[in-house]
């Protein structure tokens, strides 16, 4: 996820261009590496291992070292050893981009010296801590504070990313958050987080863009936007707040009911408080995510 | 009880969840499959065909998969429903238990989980 962060903090900058970016990003994705292909890489775990981790992090909230360590396969130096190794990935991008001619050599140095700077990263920070330390990475960047539950707003975007790269794909860009009062939607699916927190969550998007998102999700080619496309949506949305309520009462902090999840469509969601949208640049298309802190009406 | 002589009902909200699971179930020779989009439909169907075994949902339109659970325990102290969402948070584990759930699937749902809960099923019927 880091390297989608600093893909942003290179838009921002106006390094590259976000065609630029995306056009790496598309190129990039066939060769980054995962951790379980370096696992097998360097002989620690079999294929079989890999498979039954990587079908457990569908559905609990941990990253791949972590469950390999819980499961008996890899020892924490070793995983360790991998994640150091992985930063190629993070490497890969910036190699990318000056493949393409985007960006320089220096150019691209001097921006990860000032980001790793500006966002207090540490080269260690790539291993083992790199939840914890992502959580800091989106508190930066978004500036929650003026919210009254920042802390769980972060949470929850990092959550809701970490999902994105798990079930659609990590070619998306996390764009800079936009304050809101309104918002025109084309396709959307909505649902209510209620309890101790409470916040109405929807996913907007076109109709191309949805039938991608759909595709992805459910591992199926949907040729149109059909009744499958749209549960996929939501699904999507009612798994990411499904796991944020089980870890608000698997951590004994809070326990959380959810909302059945809406469709709709050509409709303007209106006179949300407290509430911003974060557009989620992917290769295929933008998908916009919404948070308030109240019950809008959609139009 | 073979697997083709099963029935099945599949309760959920969502359109893509009932055909994965159906999928699953029709991959493994089950066929005889019933379906229901809420918990007030669960209820009625669950009466109607007497299935040998319910997927569940929590989160659902009109009646909670929880409340349909209760009834249904209620009306049959026999019945098998499998709780199938992605929020069992510890207040919905203890809920569903207590209504006498037969056991439990975390969504995303995978071939191997409904293939435990059906082998569990067709044992329990020996």
């Amino acid at each position: 996820m880091y390297t989608q962060f600093f893909g942003s903090y290179l838009l921002n900058k106006e390094y590259i261009t976000i065609n630029q970016l995306i056009e790496v990003l598309e190129f990039q994705k066939n060769v980054r590496l995962k951790l379980g292909v370096l696992a097998i890489n360097a002989g620690y775990m079999t294929a079989d291992q890999v498979n039954k981790v990587h079908r457990l992090q569908l559905r609990i909230d941990k990253m791949f070292g972590s469950i390999a360590v819980e499961m008996g396969y890899l020892t924490d130096e070793q995983v360790s050893e991998l994640l150091k190794s992985q930063n190629i990935g993070y490497i890969l991008l910036g190699q990318a981009l000056v493949d393409k001619g985007y960006m320089t050599n220096s150019r691209f140095e001097n921006a990860i010296e000032e980001y790793k700077k500006e966002c207090k990263i540490k080269d260690t920070d790539f291993t083992l801590t790199q939840s914890e330390k992502m959580l800091e990475v989106i508190e930066n960047f978004y500036e929650f504070e003026a919210f009254e539950d920042a802390a769980l707003y972060t949470e929850y975007i990092s959550l809701l990313f970490k999902n994105l790269v798990r079930f659609v794909g990590d070619d998306f860009i996390p764009m800079k958050s936009i304050t809101i009062r309104d918002f025109e939607c084309k396709n959307f699916t909505c649902q209510r987080i209620e309890g101790e927190f409470s916040a109405y969550t929807a996913l907007e998007a076109d109709d191309s863009t949805l039938i991608k998102f759909a595709s992805r999700f459910s591992n199926e080619e949907y040729p149109e936007l059909d009744e499958y496309v749209k549960a996929s949506f939501s699904e999507f949305m009612n798994l990411t707040n499904g796991i944020f309520c089980v870890n608000m009462s698997n951590a004994d902090r809070m326990e959380l009911d959810l909302t059945p999840q809406i469709f709709g469509r050509d409709k303007k969601i209106i006179r949300m408080k407290n509430a911003f949208c974060i557009p989620i640049k992917f290769t295929f298309g933008i998908v916009n995510f919404l948070i308030a802190g109240n019950v809008p009406t959609a139009i | 009880m073979l697997i083709n002589d099963l029935k099945v009902l599949i309760s959920d909200d969502s359109i893509l969840v009932r055909k994965q699971i159906s999928d699953i179930l029709n991959s493994m020779g089950c066929t005889d499959i019933s379906y229901a989009s809420n918990g007030r439909e669960a209820i009625s169907r669950y009466k109607e065909i007497m299935p040998d075994i319910v997927f569940m949902d929590i989160i659902m339109p009109e009646i909670t998969g929880i409340e349909a659970l209760k009834e249904i325990t209620n009306s049959d102290p026999s019945a098998k429903v499998v709780i199938a969402s992605s929020v069992i948070t510890q207040k919905y584990l203890k809920l569903t238990i207590e209504a006498g759930a037969f056991d439990f699937i975390h969504k995303p749902v995978f071939a191997e989980d409904i293939k435990k809960v059906i082998s569990k099923i067709l044992k329990d019927g020996e």
